[in-house]
C-alpha cells in the first residue's frame, strides 16, 4: 500500500507543475501585457516600456514563471494591481471561508445521500421523494437555488439574513445563520450526484452473494444494510467525492457571489473583472493545489479502506 | 407458530406440496411444483437434478430466503422441528420469526464460496458475527469459539486465519469458512447447495469427508443439493430426484444402483463418468439427448417424455403422471414404470 | 423504443424551449430590448411577468432568451461530442499506449475545475456567442471522451467484433460498422446530458457577468440583474431562473432516460 501511495504522491508533483505553468502562461501571455491595461489604451510606448522594466514584464516568459513560482511557494504572491495590498494576506483571509463552506457542503451531501439511500425497506413514497430531490439538485443551477432560498427564508419569512458573513469568533449562532443557506445551496448538486452513485452501487451490492450469506445467518435487514451493504457501496462514493472537488470550486465561486461571502471564489470573480493578474494567479494556484491534493486524498483514502488493495 | 404436528417423530423436516411460482413478463412460471419429502434426524438426503430443476429454489425456500415480492407465490408447507421441540411452518412465519430460524435451526452453505464472503471484513469478524447472532457471547469467548471451529475444520493456523480477508484465501478454505459460519449456530439441519461444484476434485473429497465427520459427531441432518450422482452415492442415504420443478423419484441410495424405476434417474446414472468400467458400454458417456426444459416451457403430460427412450405416444405426452409407490421408501413418477422394469446398472 | 414518462416530460420541456427560441419574434408580446418608463412593475395584464429595471417586458425577454441558451448549449455539446467521441472511440478501441496516454490527458482535464477554467478563458477571449460555444465545448469534451471510451472497451470484447477482426476488417471499418452503432445510443444520451450541463455552465458564467453582452436577452444575466431587485419583483430573477431550470431538466430527463 505504501508504494501505491508514494507513487501517487510522486505523480502529483509533475501534475502540479504542469498545471501551474499552464495557469501562469495562459493568464499572463494571452491576456496581453498588464502594462497597457494598467496605464490605459493610449499610454505612450515609453510609459509602457518603463512599467515593463519596473515590474519585470520584459523578461523571458519562463524566467517570469520561475520567479513567480519560487516566490509563491514562500507565500509571496505579490500585490494586487487594483488595491496594492499583498495578495497573500487577502488569500489567507479568504481561504478559511471557502474551505469551511466546501467542507460543510460535502459533509452534508455525503451524510444525506448515505442516510437516505441506504435505508432497508424504505417506503416507495420516500424513495420517489429522494429521486425527485436528486433531480432538482442536479439540474437546478446553484445560483437559482440560492436565490430561491433567499426569497423564501429571508425575503418572505425573514428568518435568515440574506447575505454577509459573521466569523465564528463573533457568535456561533449568527455564524450558523449566515452559513446555512450557502451550504444548502452548494451541497444540493452533490447530494443528487452522490445519491445517483449510491443507487447504482446498492443495486449492484444487493445482488452480491455475501448479502445472501448475511441473510442466511439470520441478520436483520438493518444489519444487512448497514453492516454488509453500506461498507461496500460507500467506497466508490468516497472516490467520487474526492474527484468532485474540482467541480466544487466552480460551485463555490457562484455560491459565494450569490451570498456575498468573503471567500476566495468571490475574490476570484472580482479579480477577473479587474484584470488583476496577481490575484487571479494566486487564486488559480490555490485552486489547482487544492484540487490535486483532494484527488490524492480521495485516492489514498480508497486504498486504506479497501482491504483488497491495502494488503497488496 | 405451531401447527398440527405432521412431522414424524424421527424426522426433522417435512415438506408438503411445496409450490414456488415467479411472475416473469406477466406469466407465472413454476420453479417448484408440488414437492414433498421428509428429512430424518441425522440423515443425509440428496436432492438431485440438472440445473434449473428447482432444487436450489427448494433449498432457499426451506431457509425462507425466497424473496416474497412482486409476484412470487409460495404455497404448501415446510414444517420444521425446532431445536426447542416446537414445530413451525416456515412458510407461515414472518421475517422476524424467520431470523430466529436462519443460522440457528437451519443453516445453508452455497455453491460459490468465492463471492459468498464480504470482502471488507476479516474472516474472524464474519464468523464471530454468526456466533453472536444466536448466542450471547462476549468478544473473547466468541473469538476462541471461532478458533475452535476452524481447527475442527482442519485449518492448521486458525489465529492467522481469523485475521485474513476473503480475497487472501483459496476456494477450499473459503468453503470451510462458510461451513464454520453455518455451524456456529449449532443447526440441526444443514442445507448444502452444490458446495463442492466449484472446487477441485481433491478439495471436494476433503469437504465431503468433513461434512460426514461433523454429522457423525453432532447428529445434524444434511440436505445435499447436487447434480452429481457420484457425490450422492458417497454421502447420502436417500435421494430425491427432481425434474422440471417436480419430484420424479424418491429412493434409498442403495436402490440407485440397479433399482431406479423412473427413466430420468436411470439416464442420469448412465451419464455419470466412471473410470475403469467394463467394455460393455464401450466407455462412452451416454448424455441425455435434448435439454432440460427451461422454467416456463414444460412439456405437456410427463415433463420428461421428449427426451425419454421409453416414451409412448398417446400416454406420456397426454397425461401427467403422479407419484406411485414402488416399494417401501421408494416412489416414482412414471406411467410405465412397471413395464419398463428396473434397468440394471452395469 | 418504449418512451418512459421521464423522457416524455423532458421532450415536452425541450420542445417548449425550442418553440420559444424559434418563434420568439412571433410569440413575444413586446420587443425585448425596448425600454420604457414603466420600470420594476409587478405582474399585470399587460406585462404578465412585470417589467425589469429598464422597463422592458420580462416575459418577452425570457422568450427571446431561449435562443442564446439553446444555441450555446447545443453548440457546446456538439463540439464536445465531435471532439470527445472520436478520442474516446480510438482510445478505447486501440488500447495499449494510445489508450494510456489518452486516459492521462482525459483525467487531467476532468480534474480541472470546469467553471473556473471557463471563467479564465472567457475573460481572455471575450464573451461572444461563438467564443462561449468553443470554451464550453472545450471544457466538456473530456467527460464525453471518458464515457465513449468506457463503452467502446465494453463493446470491443464482444464476439462480433472478434469475428469482424478475424474476417480481416480494417480498424476504421470495424469502428464504423460494428462499434459505433452499438454506442451511438449512449453517445446520443450523453449529448443531451451535455447540453443540460452546458446550459447550466453558460448561465453561471452569465450570472457572474461573463455572458452575452447586452442588450441581447440572456437568462443568466437576467437573473443577475433581477437579484438586486428581489424584494420588488422576484419575477425578474425567478422567471429566467425557472426557464433555465426547466430547459436543463428537459435535456437531462431525455438523456438519462435512454438506458
Amino acid at each position: 500500500m505504501l508504494t501505491h501511495i508514494a507513487r501517487r504522491l510522486l505523480l502529483a508533483i509533475p501534475t502540479l507543475l504542469a498545471l501551474t505553468a499552464l495557469l501562469f502562461f495562459s493568464i499572463t501571455k494571452i491576456l496581453g501585457t498588464p502594462a497597457s491595461m494598467m496605464l490605459g489604451e493610449d499610454a505612450s510606448p515609453k510609459a509602457i516600456a518603463e512599467l515593463n522594466a519596473r515590474y519585470g514584464f520584459d523578461r523571458p516568459a519562463y524566467v517570469q514563471y520561475f520567479d513567480w513560482l519560487t516566490r509563491a511557494m514562500t507565500g509571496d504572491f505579490g500585490r494586487s494591481y487594483t488595491s496594492q495590498d499583498p495578495v497573500g494576506a487577502a488569500i489567507a483571509g479568504a481561504l478559511p471561508v471557502t474551505v469551511e463552506l466546501a467542507l460543510w457542503a460535502i459533509f452534508l451531501a455525503v451524510l444525506a445521500a448515505t442516510a437516505l439511500n441506504s435505508l432497508p425497506n424504505a417506503p416507495p413514497a420516500l424513495r420517489r421523494l429522494v429521486v425527485f430531490a436528486n433531480l432538482v439538485g442536479i439540474t437546478t443551477p446553484n445560483f437559482i437555488l440560492g436565490i430561491c432560498l433567499i426569497l423564501l427564508f429571508s425575503v418572505h419569512l425573514g428568518w435568515l439574513p440574506t447575505t454577509g458573513w459573521v466569523p465564528w469568533s463573533e457568535g456561533i449562532v449568527a455564524h450558523l445563520r449566515h452559513i446555512i443557506m450557502p451550504v444548502l445551496t452548494l451541497s444540493a448538486y452533490y447530494f443528487g450526484a452522490f445519491s445517483l452513485v449510491y443507487r447504482v452501487e446498492f443495486s449492484d451490492v444487493y445482488r452480491r452473494l455475501y448479502i445472501r450469506t448475511a441473510r442466511a445467518k439470520g441478520l436483520s435487514p438493518a444489519s444487512v444494510a448497514f453492516k454488509h451493504a453500506l461498507p461496500n457501496a460507500i467506497l466508490p462514493v468516497i472516490t467520487f467525492a474526492g474527484l468532485s472537488m474540482g467541480h466544487l470550486t466552480g460551485g463555490a465561486v457562484v455560491t459565494e457571489t450569490v451570498f456575498s461571502m468573503p471567500g476566495i471564489g468571490r475574490l476570484f470573480v472580482s479579480a477577473i473583472a479587474g484584470r488583476d493578474f496577481p490575484v487571479m494567479l494566486a487564486v488559480g494556484m490555490v485552486v489547482v493545489v487544492a484540487v490535486v491534493a483532494m484527488n490524492l486524498v480521495a485516492d489514498i483514502l480508497y486504498t486504506i479502506v479497501n482491504p483488497q488493495i491495502r494488503l497488496e | 407458530m405451531t401447527s398440527a404436528p405432521e412431522v414424524p417423530a424421527d424426522a426433522i423436516l417435512a415438506v408438503d406440496r411445496l409450490h414456488v411460482g415467479f411472475t416473469a413478463q406477466r406469466r407465472e412460471v413454476r420453479a417448484v411444483s408440488g414437492v414433498s419429502f421428509t428429512v430424518g434426524r441425522g440423515e443425509t438426503l440428496a436432492i438431485v437434478g440438472e440445473s434449473g430443476c428447482g432444487k436450489s429454489t427448494t433449498g432457499l425456500a426451506i431457509m425462507g430466503l425466497v424473496d416474497r415480492e412482486r409476484g412470487t407465490r409460495l404455497s404448501g408447507s415446510i414444517r420444521l422441528r425446532r431445536k426447542n421441540g416446537e414445530v413451525s411452518d416456515i412458510l407461515a412465519l414472518d421475517d422476524r420469526a424467520l431470523r430466529t430460524v436462519r443460522g440457528n435451526d437451519v443453516a445453508m452453505i452455497f455453491q460459490e464460496p468465492m463471492s459468498s464472503l464480504n470482502p471488507v471484513y476479516t474472516i474472524g469478524a464474519q464468523i464471530t458475527e454468526a456466533l453472536g447472532q444466536h448466542a450471547r457471547l462476549e468478544a473473547n469467548a466468541a473469538r476462541s469459539k471461532a478458533r475452535d471451529l476452524l481447527a475442527e475444520l482442519g485449518i492448521s493456523n486458525p489465529d492467522q486465519f481469523l485475521e485474513s480477508y476473503p480475497h487472501q484465501l483459496s476456494g477450499g478454505m473459503r468453503q470451510r469458512v462458510m461451513i464454520a459460519i453455518a455451524l456456529s449456530g449449532n443447526p440441526s439441519l444443514l442445507i448444502a447447495d452444490e458446495p463442492t461444484t466449484a472446487l477441485d476434485v481433491t478439495i471436494q473429497a476433503q469437504i465431503l469427508e468433513l461434512l460426514q465427520s461433523i454429522q457423525k459427531r453432532t447428529g445434524m441432518s444434511i440436505i445435499f443439493i447436487t447434480h452429481n450422482l457420484g457425490v450422492v452415492a458417497e454421502i447420502a442415504q436417500r435421494a430425491v430426484v427432481m425434474y422440471a420443478g417436480e419430484v420424479v423419484e424418491t429412493l434409498p441410495v442403495s436402490s440407485l444402483l440397479g433399482k431406479a424405476r423412473m427413466p430420468y434417474t436411470s439416464a442420469l446414472l448412465r451419464s455419470v463418468p466412471r473410470l475403469g468400467r467394463d467394455r460393455g458400454l464401450r466407455g462412452k458417456l451416454a448424455a441425455i439427448p435434448g435439454g432440460a426444459p427451461t422454467v416456463g416451457t414444460v412439456p405437456q403430460g410427463c415433463a420428461f417424455h421428449p427426451r425419454c427412450g421409453h416414451h409412448r405416444g398417446g400416454l406420456c405426452d397426454a397425461s401427467h403422471p403422479v407419484l406411485e409407490a414402488v416399494a417401501s421408501g421408494h416412489e416414482a413418477r412414471c406411467h410405465r414404470w412397471r413395464e419398463i422394469g428396473a434397468e440394471a446398472f452395469p | 423504443m418504449r418512451l418512459s414518462s421521464n423522457a416524455i416530460i423532458g421532450a415536452a420541456l425541450v420542445l417548449l424551449a425550442c418553440t420559444a427560441a424559434v418563434l420568439a419574434p412571433a410569440i413575444a408580446p413586446f420587443d425585448p430590448t425596448k425600454s420604457s418608463v414603466y420600470f420594476l412593475q409587478g405582474p399585470s395584464r399587460q406585462h404578465l411577468l412585470g417589467t425589469d429595471e429598464l422597463g422592458r417586458d420580462i416575459l418577452s425577454r425570457v422568450i427571446h432568451g431561449a435562443r442564446a441558451s439553446l444555441i450555446i448549449g447545443a453548440g457546446a455539446a456538439l463540439l464536445a461530442v465531435l471532439i470527445g467521441a472520436p478520442v474516446g472511440l480510438i482510445a478505447g478501441y486501440l488500447g495499449g499506449r494510445t489508450d494510456l496516454i489518452a486516459v492521462q490527458v482525459i483525467d487531467l482535464f476532468i480534474a480541472l475545475p470546469g467553471l473556473v477554467l471557463a471563467l479564465i478563458i472567457t475573460v481572455m477571449v471575450g464573451p461572444s456567442l461563438p467564443n462561449l460555444v468553443v470554451v464550453l465545448g472545450f471544457v466538456m469534451w473530456p467527460v464525453v471522451a471518458r464515457l465513449v471510451r468506457g463503452q467502446t472497451l465494453a463493446v470491443r470484447e464482444h464476439a462480433y467484433v472478434e469475428a469482424a477482426v478475424a474476417a480481416g476488417g480494417s480498424t476504421f471499418w470495424i469502428l464504423r460498422r460494428h462499434v459505433w452503432p452499438n454506442i451511438a445510443r449512449v453517445v446520443a444520451a450523453q449529448f443531451a446530458i451535455t447540453v443540460s450541463f452546458a446550459i447550466i455552465t453558460s448561465a453561471s458564467l452569465s450570472f457572474l457577468g461573463l455572458g452575452i453582452p447586452p442588450p441581447t436577452p440572456d437568462w443568466g444575466s437576467m437573473v443577475r440583474s433581477g437579484f438586486d431587485y428581489l424584494a420588488f419583483n422576484p419575477a425578474m430573477s425567478l422567471a429566467p431562473g425557472s426557464a433555465i431550470a426547466a430547459t436543463v431538466l428537459g435535456f437531462y430527463l431525455i438523456g438519462s432516460s435512454v438506458e
